[in-house]
């Protein structure tokens, strides 16, 4: 295996795969970066172009895409507020503090690392260990999924500034507003109002560009007339590329903790880095020795959700290259590319087709170099965009997240959806709560919907809902791990005596 | 000073009170989450009530009249954009949308300079976006109901 | 002056023949075709389009582009092709049994079946109910066996709610008097993971997920009319006394109202490709069967579904 490995190693370095390496990688950057434009997206509008190529570099080209736009997505969230994906949002919560405080460029070095370092540590797990990995993660089935949304939601209790009563009511309102569309199972349609493209429920992005992106602009740039849309401006210079690169490394807990995490939700078929980040944001706030400076805008919060959320894309293809199941959308295209090319997941990938297996997850491995490599030069440029002075900026970011709104699923209504979206988010921060526990409630309801009600079919077959929902290995762990989450703040108070708990707050710039 | 947690309260047992009556007619396996999840809500919401009249987080919405102001602007020409742009075509709408924002920002008085300014930069900006998007990337966008043949 | 005159008329006459005159006589098609995926990205009906992508735009002369509308389980799709312009610019990847069940479950899907008009359909997947190697259940009989004594103990996984799995479900379980549940997932995959990790008993499953994971399961029964060629062993459900033929079917279809000429050049170009050896033997090692339906023929198959369906559903629905 080893020498598969190395001969895949050399492989991505040929001529015309590094090319398609490279254009993938910078593709993939880019649709990242753009609000409205996510990998899935980008993957599936550039797998015409992998038909005139070699099957090789065409993985290889899309592997690129994939790794580049899990670092594409923290430049927006970095700079305006805006995760890239829904991968990055965790990315905002200190990414924008550190831009406003003049700091855009360490943000943007430290998400460039951490991605790399996260997708390296889950790319040498998956190059080792993907055939064992598969089989457990086969084990999560309807009850786990049920309790990793739970384990989700209790991240509101440490994330909730302001009250946690209201970021709990945050929660259950973005539950509520995932269960708009069909229901997974018993086929209802439910709140739609009518509109028939409600069917397939509100649109994750939309809500989050609605969430972040606006209220920013609606509060600062028009409403109190800020010049610029960031504090303080910003002064790229080499040195602090350096600087974010040494302290990042001098944190190995931090960063191995967070890929650690990235990669084990990651191959949980289907639940996405869309928590991945935010579970080691969290974790990392709770075991550092100073969580106060998480919100405010630390590089460690930017380094723990980008580090999980790159770490989440090659985890989520070893249920795929393994057993054909993907875990996750992008993963599903990848999917799709590599059947059109004849290659069948399974034991062939590995063996029949081994080299060009190998070289598609050595090119990973090659991509977060690069990625490490274009984000910490091109955080020269990218900082550079918060300078501009807000009259020009805010109205071209308004315009593409309009473009970007429309273009997910071609309709007019996720437009207004993201209008309406946004001057409930503007509202919420005014009324002091942050909207993230929303949005948080709108990523797990499904999984925490689909968990129960399979649960409750699976369990009364089984004679007891309760008892098949609780006594399992997986679940047991994950119910402990919800417990333990939800009671910390409380724990963490009574150790600190009567001073009030430190929680992971994330104050908005200037709620 | 406006009581947050009042509002707050308020509005999501509002919510919750409406979905409850949006979703009676749902089968046993599509209402049970939602059920619940309601059942959450309203608990959550009286918790805040409570609160909001015990021990209430008061808080000022608008620092001023002009930021209200502001904000209130802002929204109109945007939901305007929203609105007219399935009708003119995206391009048209984008262009007078940027134009116009970019002018509502400035500080300065409307020169024709500063107006034709405008208007240039946000040619460029828009169309070359909706090059990279429309052409280059053959995403869909609105076509404009008055340009239709 | 009246020569003048005269060849202005003419030239008027010729100008507004031109631009009166319909789009067959025009010369279909001239514009690219959108040929609109009512699914995500990478699944089958995506494959299905971007193989038929490059033969379809060699044959018709223009580009085809290839959009998504997902959402629904593909009815936001069909809302959508419902509503647009009949000049053949704009069709829609169908499936069966899909356009049949929506309408006929939901309240409000956003379209009617009679109102999408069938181009032809290329491609079925035949569905077969099948149990893990070390599942006690050996053979169709054992599972009924099993099923009847104990009514809703056995878990059977499939994709989607009112879907070909689920209909399939229904029917069987009627045909053999017995009660199962069925535990609807997310998509095809997410049921096949169920399953592979033994959270249920039984799958229904697509012929080509069932043939990429033979070595690890046994297929119990197939929903064809002879043996399925891929697994010739496998029993059809026919052969061991269930009237049952289950299959999802993919196709293209257009807006109500696309005139007969257009359709005909669309349908012609699709059989072209469904006739295409090279294609069905990729369909076939994959695990699909090849049809070669066209328009009139689909739209009759279309409606005998109907007629078969709408009683289950109707029995079911509560």
């Amino acid at each position: 295996m080893l020498e598969a490995a190395w001969s895949g190693f050399v492989q991505v370095f040929y001529p015309g795969n590094f090319l398609s390496l490279f254009f993938g990688v910078f593709m993939g950057i880019v649709f990242g970066a753009l609000p409205g434009l996510t990998a899935t997206m980008g993957l599936a509008l550039l797998i015409p172009f992998t038909f005139t190529m070699t099957p090789a570099a065409g993985l290889i080209m899309l592997g690129g895409i994939y790794v580049g736009a899990m670092y594409g997505d923290a430049i927006p969230a970095v700079l305006i507020n805006t995760p890239g994906t829904p991968a990055a949002i965790a990315t905002t919560f200190d990414g924008f503090p550190l831009a406003q405080k003049g700091m855009a460029q360490h943000g943007l070095v430290a998400a460039a690392v951490a991605s790399a370092y996260g997708s390296l540590v889950a790319n040498i797990v998956l190059a080792t260990a993907a055939p064992p990995l598969a089989e457990a993660s086969l084990k999560f089935g309807p009850p786990e999924y049920f309790w990793l949304g739970i384990f989700g939601l209790t991240i509101i209790a440490t994330l909730s500034s302001g009250t946690m009563l209201k970021g709990f009511l945050a929660g259950g309102v973005g539950l509520l507003l995932s269960t708009v569309g069909m229901a997974p199972i018993g086929g209802d349609v439910r709140l739609t109002l009518g509109f028939p493209e409600l069917q397939a429920g509100l649109e994750l992005i939309v809500a989050l560009i609605g969430f972040f992106c606006l209220p920013e602009i609606l509060s600062s740039v028009i409403g109190q007339r800020r010049a610029a849309y960031a504090s303080q401006p910003v002064k790229p210079t080499l040195s602090v590329i350096g600087e974010v690169i040494v302290s990042l490394l001098k944190k190995p807990g931090l960063m191995l903790r967070s890929s650690a995490i990235g990669t084990i939700i990651g191959f949980a078929p289907g639940a996405g880095g869309n928590i991945a980040s935010m579970v080691s944001y969290n974790e990392a706030c709770r075991w550092d020795k100073h969580p106060e400076e998480f919100g405010k805008g630390t590089i460690k919060g930017v380094a723990a959700s980008e580090a999980a959320n790159s770490s989440m894309a090659p985890g989520s293809l070893i249920p795929l290259l393994t057993l054909g199941i993907p875990g996750s959308p992008p993963a599903a295209v990848i999917l799709g590319a590599l059947m059109l090319h004849g290659m069948r997941p399974g034991h062939e990938l590995f063996t029949t087709h081994a080299p060009i297996t190998f070289a598609f997850i050595m090119s990973m491995l090659v991509a977060a170099f690069l990625v490490t490599i274009i984000g910490c030069f091109g955080s020269f440029v990218f900082a550079r965009i918060i300078n501009i002075p807000a009259r020009f900026l805010a109205p071209a970011i308004l315009f593409m997240t309009v473009l970007g709104s429309y273009s997910i699923r071609n309709n007019m209504l996720d437009v207004w959806i993201m209008f309406f979206f946004g001057v409930i988010g503007y509202v919420s921060h005014k009324l002091k709560f942050h909207p993230a526990p929303i949005v948080l409630g709108l990523i797990l309801g499904p999984f925490v919907e689909e968990g129960l009600v399979q649960s409750i079919l699976t369990g009364r077959a089984a004679g007891g809902v309760l008892g098949y929902m609780v006594f399992r290995p997986i679940s047991l762990i994950l119910i402990g791990l919800s417990l333990m989450s939800a009671l910390w703040p409380l724990y963490a108070s009574w150790r600190a005596g009567r001073r009030p708990p430190e929680r992971c707050a994330e104050e908005g710039s200037d709620a | 000073m406006l009581n947050s947690d009042l509002i707050v309260g308020c509005v999501c047992a509002v919510l919750t009170g409406l979905v409850y009556f949006l979703t009676r007619d749902l089968s046993r396996l599509g209402g049970v989450f939602v059920n619940y999840v309601l059942v959450a809500l309203g608990f959550l919401s009286l918790l805040l009530l409570i609160k909001g009249l015990v021990r209430p987080e008061r808080i000022k919405f608008f620092e001023s009249a002009v930021e209200r102001n502001n904000v209130l602007v802002g929204l109109i020409i945007l939901a305007l954009y929203l609105i007219v742009m399935p009708k003119a075509g995206f391009l048209p709408a984008s262009y007078v949308f940027y134009g116009v924002f970019n002018l509502y920002l400035a500080e300065e008085k409307l020169k024709t300079r500063n107006i034709l300014q405008s208007l240039g930069l946000s040619a460029v900006v828009v169309t070359v976006f909706y090059f990279i998007f429309h052409h280059l990337l053959e995403v869909p966008l609105p076509p404009g109901s008055w340009f239709e043949s | 002056m009246a020569r003048r005159f005269l060849t202005l008329a003419l030239a008027l006459a010729f100008i507004s023949a031109l631009v009166l005159a319909g789009p067959a006589a025009a010369g279909y098609p001239e514009n690219s075709i959108v040929y609109s995926i009512p699914f995500n990205p990478g699944g089958q009906s995506d494959l299905e389009a971007r193989r038929q992508q490059p033969l379809l735009e060699k044959m018709l002369g223009v580009k085809i582009i290839v959009q998504y509308k997902p959402g629904g389980g593909g009815s936001v799709g069909w809302a959508e092709l419902v509503t647009k312009k009949p000049d053949g610019y704009f069709i829609s990847g169908i499936n069966i049994p899909h356009i049949i069940l929506q309408p006929l479950a939901r309240g409000n899907a956003g379209y009617e079946t009679g109102q999408i008009v069938p181009i032809a359909l290329f491609q079925a997947t035949p569905i077969g109910l099948a149990v893990l190697k070390d599942s006690p259940f050996k053979t169709l009989k054992d599972l009924v066996d099993y099923a009847k004594k104990n009514p809703g103990a056995v878990t059977v996984a499939g994709s989607g709610t009112w879907s070909g799995h689920h209909i399939a479900h229904l029917q069987f379980s009627k045909m053999a008097g017995i009660q199962m549940t069925y535990v609807p997932h997310k998509g095809a995959a997410p049921s096949v993971a169920a399953f592979l990790g033994g959270h249920v008993q039984a799958l229904w499953a697509n012929s080509n997920d069932l043939v990429q994971h033979a070595e690890k399961s046994r297929v119990l029964g197939f929903g064809t009319n002879k043996p399925f060629p891929n697994m010739p062993e496998v029993p059809t459900f026919k052969s061991q006394g269930y009237a049952l033929l289950a299959s999802i079917d993919r196709g293209a279809g257009a807006p109500p109202g696309t005139p007969a000429e257009i359709v005909k050049v669309l349908e012609a170009a699709f059989l072209k490709i469904a006739n295409d050896p090279k294609i069905q033997k990729q369909m076939a090692d994959e695990g699909f069967e090849p049809l070669q339906m066209g328009a009139a023929e689909s739209k009759a198959y279309i409606e005998d579904k109907v007629k078969e369906w709408a009683p289950v559903v109707k029995e079911f629905k509560k």
